[in-house]
């Protein structure tokens, strides 16, 4: 199996800070997998590299062979931590954008996705609340049928019951020629479903392994295994 | 992907033009049906409808360039499968649709309301200037354009630069610094070439002697070398989108 | 529905163990077709190639097998089955058994509190 993406020795200073230090680690394809970290540990820094809209690295990063420009922006699917929608949209407008600009948007999902959400489409974006705008952001990224997912802290903010239903939704939509990263720091909801997990700890792998492994090894869940490692800071 | 990102832009924005566009043509008939005979009245109207308009659609422009980029809508914006230099050419293009409606609708009514109030000055002295020189006249229109949008894009490289980290907290000075700068440096070759120091906000300002060294040669000349300037600005502007340039 | 997993165990033993307790408890039967691997992990929200390892340890201890086009199936070796069943068990008895022994019983009093008990809940 090739690997879906490879990077090499990825740093990155940020305002005089080093976010990222000489990272290196491949991901394959068919693999959901958790970026854990507290917060200023670099996870949003990597995945915003990854989604092409942080430059000026050194090192090497790689998505399907390709450094982040315009052929990966098509493959990726990306999933801020932020509310990046026109506030003249509505839920419609939204799903007829991404569908006019991406190829492997399958709207007639988005549509269903929402309407099982209860989601009317002709609301406007700017009037949802925190929890709806999060499900149509996250119903929009993940009815692409991309290689590589990056959701930047989907779960925060939202009320359980939605997170049980994004966490289905990950789970629904996974195939083995698409990977998922994905980064929170409310592990316990979501860790039965990772894969993999990478622990970033001031910009640098502090593990990088198979969950199932890593409770072997430590007799630990990642979420306690993360409370050990990071009680200091 | 271009056409597509102008649909996008202009939807984005025709609402707001649609209703300062028809309050205008409101106003403008009023004046002109009901008012025509009353001079201090029509002129400054004009006047400043027409300044407002432009300033209006300036600002829009120029803000939508830095919010739908720079801010939270930019992590969509620069996650499409697209080049920088698109995003920027779908911007600049939309810019001008917007000021080439904003042209068609405010000369014709302008020109209108100043026939109609008995002034006949305008063509002669277009008329006097151009020695019926249909081609100069032209040209001078074409660079004219030429310079308009060199205007916007120095102006979007201003707002790029402004945008980048190592300034810290100091990017709007920056921005204008840069601004200053580019406006100053042009000047100067400018005035290396012809004599004359030219701003780049002149193009509002053209008057009766510049109008008497006009000749098809230079004009010609002088259009060159504000297209070489436009690309070259272009193509900086999409460098930086491209390679220097993070989200926040 | 969706299982309550301990995480700080691997989630493939508890898939394992849960499957074998079903086929012990005859909620799956010999030569029972089982669900594909998406299906199931979707159905007890785990991620499907953690099913698929829970899966391939259960073909290679032979409770389960694979037909190529059929899909998968419970063994119907009953001596393998009755053998998983008594081992299921017998973490438990053995919990049991000590429990009461560090409480202070004798064999003869398991015995007794085990039949009486039993007694007591036939009626």
């Amino acid at each position: 199996m090739n690997n879906l993406i490879e990077i090499e020795a990825l740093t990155k200073k940020y305002e005089g800070k080093l976010a990222l230090d000489s990272l290196s680690f491949n991901l394959s394809e068919g693999k959901i997998v958790g970026l854990l970290g507290p917060n200023g540990s670099g996870k949003t820094t990597l995945i915003k590299i990854l989604a092409g809209i942080m430059k000026g690295y050194e090192g090497s990063v790689l998505i399907e062979g390709h450094a982040p420009g315009a052929y990966t922006k098509a493959i990726v699917s990306y999933l801020p931590d932020k509310t990046y929608l026109s506030s003249w949209m509505k839920v419609r407008d939204v799903v007829d954008m991404f569908s006019d600009f991406y190829a492997d948007f399958d709207k007639s999902k988005a549509l269903e996705l929402l309407k099982r959400l209860n989601i009317e489409l002709g609301l406007n974006v700017s009037k949802l609340s925190k929890g709806t705008y999060e499900k149509v952001q996250l119903v929009i990224v993940m009815s692409r049928r991309a290689r590589l997912y990056l959701l930047d802290e989907p779960l925060g903010g939202v009320d359980p019951a939605a997170r049980d239903v994004i966490i289905d939704t990950i789970l629904t939509n996974y195939n083995e020629k698409s990977t998922v990263l994905l980064s929170t720091q409310l592990i316990q909801d979501v860790e039965r479903v990772f894969d993999e997990v990478i622990m970033l700890k001031e910009g640098k792998i502090f593990i990088h392994d198979e969950v199932d492994n890593i409770r072997s090894e430590y007799g630990k869940s990642m979420d306690e295994l993360f409370r050990e490692v990071f009680k200091c800071l | 992907m271009l056409i597509k990102l102008i649909k996008y832009e202009i939807k984005a924005c025709y609402t707001k033009f649609v209703a300062i566009f028809s309050l205008y043509i409101i106003l403008a008939a009023v004046a002109i049906l009901f008012l025509r005979d009353k001079d201090f009245i029509i002129q400054p109207f004009f006047a400043i409808a027409i300044i407002a308009l432009a300033v209006i659609t300036a600002m829009t422009l120029f803000q939508r360039f830095n919010s739908n980029l720079f801010n939270t809508e930019g992590y969509l914006m620069f996650t499409l499968p697209c080049e920088g230099n698109i995003l920027l050419l779908s911007k600049l293009l939309t810019g001008i649709i917007w000021i080439g409606a904003l042209l068609i609708i405010v000369v014709p009514s302008a020109l209108l309301a100043y026939t109609m109030t008995g002034n006949n000055n305008l063509m002669g002295l277009v008329d006097k200037v151009f020695n019926h020189n249909g081609l100069l006249l032209g040209l001078v229109i074409i660079v004219y354009f030429i310079e308009l949008i060199l205007s916007i894009l120095v102006i979007f490289l201003s707002i790029s630069v402004s945008k980048l980290s190592i300034w810290r907290k100091f990017g709007v000075l920056a921005g204008f610094a840069t601004y200053f700068i580019i406006d100053i440096l042009n000047g100067v070759f400018v005035l290396l070439f012809t004599g004359k120091f030219r701003s780049l906000g002149s193009i509002g300002s053209v008057n009766s002697t510049d109008f008497q060294i006009f000749t098809v040669k230079s004009i010609i000349i002088q259009g060159t070398y504000d297209i070489a300037l436009c690309i070259l600005i272009f193509y900086a502007i999409a460098y930086l989108m491209d390679r220097k340039i993070s989200l926040k | 529905m969706k299982y309550e997993f301990n995480p700080t165990i691997p989630i493939y033993l508890q898939i394992m163990e849960e499957i074998k307790r079903q086929i012990v408890s005859g909620e799956r039967g010999p030569g029972d077709k089982i669900e594909s691997v998406r299906e199931l992990a979707q159905f007890m929200g785990v991620n499907p190639n953690t099913m698929q390892r829970a899966f391939a340890e259960l073909e290679r201890e032979g409770l389960m097998y694979t037909e190529r086009t059929a899909g998968r199936f419970i063994t119907t070796d009953s001596v393998l089955i009755s053998r998983i069943k008594e081992e299921s068990v017998r973490s438990k008895v053995a919990e049991f058994v000590v429990l009461m022994q560090k409480s202070g019983f004798t064999k003869a009093d398991i015995i007794r509190l085990v039949e009486g008990f039993m007694e007591d809940s036939n009626e």
